[in-house]
């Protein structure tokens, strides 16, 4: 979907047309989750955060000024709750990579014990690590991008992406031996 | 394969499906939930409001009848002549909270 189809939707939604916002969330549902999921680590609780990024997204489109893509807006709004969500509850590793287990194996295309190494390492990250890590490796979201998402600076979001990436690959490495 | 390409690899590999219809209609049924919840809300405010000025307009004309008996026709009359404009209004507060909603 263009930015221009983006543009003509949030239009559309703005003035209550449902279905337009529905084509949104249909757009960008992969990107948002994608980030929940990663960044929350639990596939039940980043579904039902995605979900309320959404609608708090529709309750607040007026706000939205098209400074940046729709999808960084809602994964911002999702971050945020995910953020507080999470300070509320103290979620287990054994938790965070259960999910991986409910996976096809096929269709995440990598091997079981790779993903729960690295869903283990992702899951001791710090927040703004793992969801700089989440955005810019995973979603392909572009450094500047993450910086306006997560309300960090540019250097910071790099930092955060180098050093994450380190470790996750310290974890591939560290299960081999 | 060496830890790099196998690392792209998992972080590569899609978190969630590329469309998943089930999802779309979750939000769009919660979505509709609170805006129904932000409706009842806004209607309970206006019938709080309302019953308080009918309140604060009822008892001094109560006073004011127990003063004058013999207005109370003539207070009935008013009385019955704004009922009738208020049913008659119905309509535009109809629309009005078909529009929140």
């Amino acid at each position: 979907m263009t930015a221009d189809d983006d543009a003509r939707l949030i239009a559309a939604a703005r003035k209550g047309d449902a279905r337009a916002f529905a084509a949104l969330v249909d757009a960008h549902q992969p990107k948002i989750r994608g980030f929940m999921r990663r960044f929350a680590g639990h596939w039940a609780d980043a579904d039902d955060l995605a979900q309320e990024a959404f609608v708090t997204a529709w309750r607040k489109l007026d706000r939205f000024e098209g400074r940046s893509s729709f999808a960084s807006w809602v994964c911002g709004i999702g971050y945020r709750i995910a953020r507080d969500a999470r300070r509320g509850h103290d979620r287990g590793a054994q938790r965070d990579h259960e999910w991986l287990n409910e996976q096809d194996e096929g269709e995440a295309g990598a091997p079981l014990e790779d993903r729960i190494a690295v869903a283990r390492a992702l899951a001791e990250l710090a927040n703004d690590q793992r969801a700089a890590v989440a955005l810019c490796l995973c979603e392909g979201f572009s450094h500047s991008e993450a910086a306006a998402i997560l309300n960090q600076k540019l250097g910071t979001v790099k930092s955060h992406v180098t050093r994450g990436r380190e470790r996750l690959l310290k974890a591939l490495e560290t299960q081999d031996e | 394969m060496n830890s790099e390409e196998r690392l792209n690899r998992v972080l590569g590999a899609s978190a969630a499906p590329a469309k998943d219809l089930h999802f779309t209609l979750l939000v769009m049924r919660r979505a509709e939930q609170e805006r129904f919840r932000a409706a009842l809300v806004r209607r309970l405010i206006w019938g709080a409001a309302l019953a308080i000025l009918a309140v604060a307009a009822g008892l001094p004309l109560v006073g004011w009848l127990a003063a004058n008996p013999g207005a109370t026709e003539d207070t009935a009359l008013a009385l019955g002549a704004l009922g009738a404009v208020w049913a008659l209004s119905g309509g535009a507060r109809r629309a009005a909270f078909g529009r929140a909603r």
